[in-house]
C-alpha cells in the first residue's frame, strides 16, 4: 500500500482510482465476468444485466436476484429477499460516512456516494481514510469506488460474451472469488474493536441462515453484533 | 424482458434505501457514542455472516463445489496470505486456483 499523501482533492481522487487498479480491481474485475456469465445464460440481455450492475451495486443482492429469477420466484419474493441482503449497509454506511463527513460539503455528495457503498469499497476507506486528511477523503472514496464500478461494468460484459467458453470449475471459482477476497480482506484486517463482531457474525449467519435463509443478514447481524458488542463491554468493563 | 427491467429498478431502490437512509440517520449519531460502538459490531457482524454464509451454504453455481473444497480453499487463501507477509494478490490467487483443480478433479474422478 502506497503511502503517498496528497495535497489536493483532484490528487485523493487520483490516488483512490490508482488503489482501486490492484487487488480490489482484480477481484472485482474476476467476479463481475462470474455474475456476466450467470446473467448470459438466464437470458439477460446485456443491457438490464449491465444497469442492474449500475444501479443496485452490490454483487451479493445481484446474485440473489439473479438467482431467483431464474427459478421464477414472483417478484414480491424477489424484492424483498434482495432488500434483506442489502441492510447490512445501513450500519456500513452509518459507520463509513463520520469517517468521510469531515470537510463541509454539501450534503447531496454525500447521499450521491452512498450509492457506490459496497462490501469492498467500505473495508478498504474503513482502513485507508483515517489515513488522509479530512479534507481529501470524500475524493478518495469517490475516486477508488467509482474505479471499482466502472471496471465491474466493463468485465461484466466481458463475462457475458465469453462465459459460454468458461468451464464449470473456472466459473465456479469465478463467483467464488469475491466472497474469499472478503474473508481474506476480514480476516486479515481484524482488529481487536472488530475480532468478537466478526466471529459472532460468521457463526450465527450460517446459522440463521438454516432457520429462515431470507432474514439471516439482518438477524446475524443485529442478534451476533449485539453480542459481539456485550462481550467487548464486559472485556472494557474487567479491565477498567 | 420488461418484468426483468421492473424488477431490477425495484431492486436498485430496494438497495438504495439503506445507504440513503444511513446518511440521513448519520449526522445525528456520534462517533464516540455507545450507540456508534454498538452500530460497527453489527456492520462487521453482518458481512461476516453473508460471508460465512456464502462458504458454508453456497446458493447458484457455487453449490457445483463441496463444503470440504472451500474450506481448504479459504484455509490455503489465508495461510498464503500471512506466509506472502499480506499479499492478497497471491492469498486470493491460490485459493481460487485451488478451487479450480478441485473442480476439474470431480471429472477425472466420474
Amino acid at each position: 500500500m502506497k503511502q503517498i499523501s496528497p495535497n489536493g482533492q483532484a490528487a485523493a481522487f487520483r490516488l483512490g482510482a490508482w488503489e482501486a487498479f490492484g487487488v480490489p480491481g482484480a477481484v472485482l474485475s474476476a467476479g463481475f465476468i462470474g455474475y456476466g456469465a450467470l446473467a448470459a445464460d438466464a437470458g439477460y440481455s446485456l443491457a438490464v444485466m449491465t444497469f442492474s450492475t449500475l444501479a443496485i451495486w452490490a454483487l451479493p443482492g445481484q446474485l440473489v436476484l439473479h438467482e431467483m429469477y431464474v427459478v421464477g420466484a414472483a417478484w414480491f419474493a424477489i424484492v424483498p429477499a434482495v432488500m434483506l441482503t442489502a441492510a447490512r449497509f445501513l450500519p456500513m454506511t452509518l459507520t463509513l460516512l463520520p469517517v468521510l463527513r469531515d470537510a463541509p460539503a454539501p450534503r447531496w455528495r454525500y447521499y450521491a456516494a452512498a450509492h457506490f457503498i459496497a462490501m469492498t469499497s467500505w473495508a478498504v476507506c474503513m482502513r485507508r481514510c483515517p489515513e488522509l486528511p479530512g479534507a481529501q477523503r470524500l475524493a478518495y472514496f469517490a475516486g477508488f469506488t467509482m474505479t471499482c464500478w466502472a471496471l465491474s461494468v466493463m468485465t461484466g460484459v466481458i463475462g457475458y460474451f465469453i462465459g459460454g467458453s468458461m468451464s464449470e470449475p473456472v466459473r465456479v471459482a469465478f463467483v467464488f472469488l469475491t466472497p474469499l477476497y472478503f474473508l481474506v480482506m476480514l480476516v486479515g484486517e481484524m482488529r481487536r474493536s472488530t475480532a468478537a463482531a466478526l466471529v459472532c457474525g460468521a457463526v450465527s449467519g450460517p446459522l440463521f441462515y438454516l432457520a429462515n435463509p431470507q432474514w439471516s443478514v439482518p438477524l446475524a447481524g443485529v442478534i451476533g453484533g449485539t453480542l459481539a458488542y456485550a462481550a467487548q463491554r464486559a472485556l472494557r468493563g474487567h479491565r477498567a | 424482458m420488461l418484468d426483468l427491467w421492473l424488477l431490477v429498478i425495484a431492486c436498485a431502490v430496494a438497495t438504495y434505501v439503506w445507504r440513503g437512509l444511513g446518511v440521513a440517520l448519520s449526522g445525528r449519531i456520534a462517533v464516540q457514542s455507545e450507540l456508534f460502538n454498538w452500530l460497527a459490531c453489527v456492520a462487521y457482524a453482518m458481512v461476516a455472516g453473508l460471508v460465512a454464509r456464502i462458504v458454508f451454504m453456497p446458493s447458484g453455481i457455487a453449490q457445483h463445489s463441496l463444503l470440504h473444497e472451500r474450506l481448504i480453499a479459504c484455509a490455503i487463501a489465508l495461510a498464503v496470505f500471512y506466509l506472502t507477509r499480506r499479499n492478497y494478490f497471491l492469498a486470493v490467487g491460490s485459493g481460487v486456483l485451488v478451487l479450480i483443480a478441485f473442480g476439474y478433479s470431480h471429472g477425472l474422478l466420474q
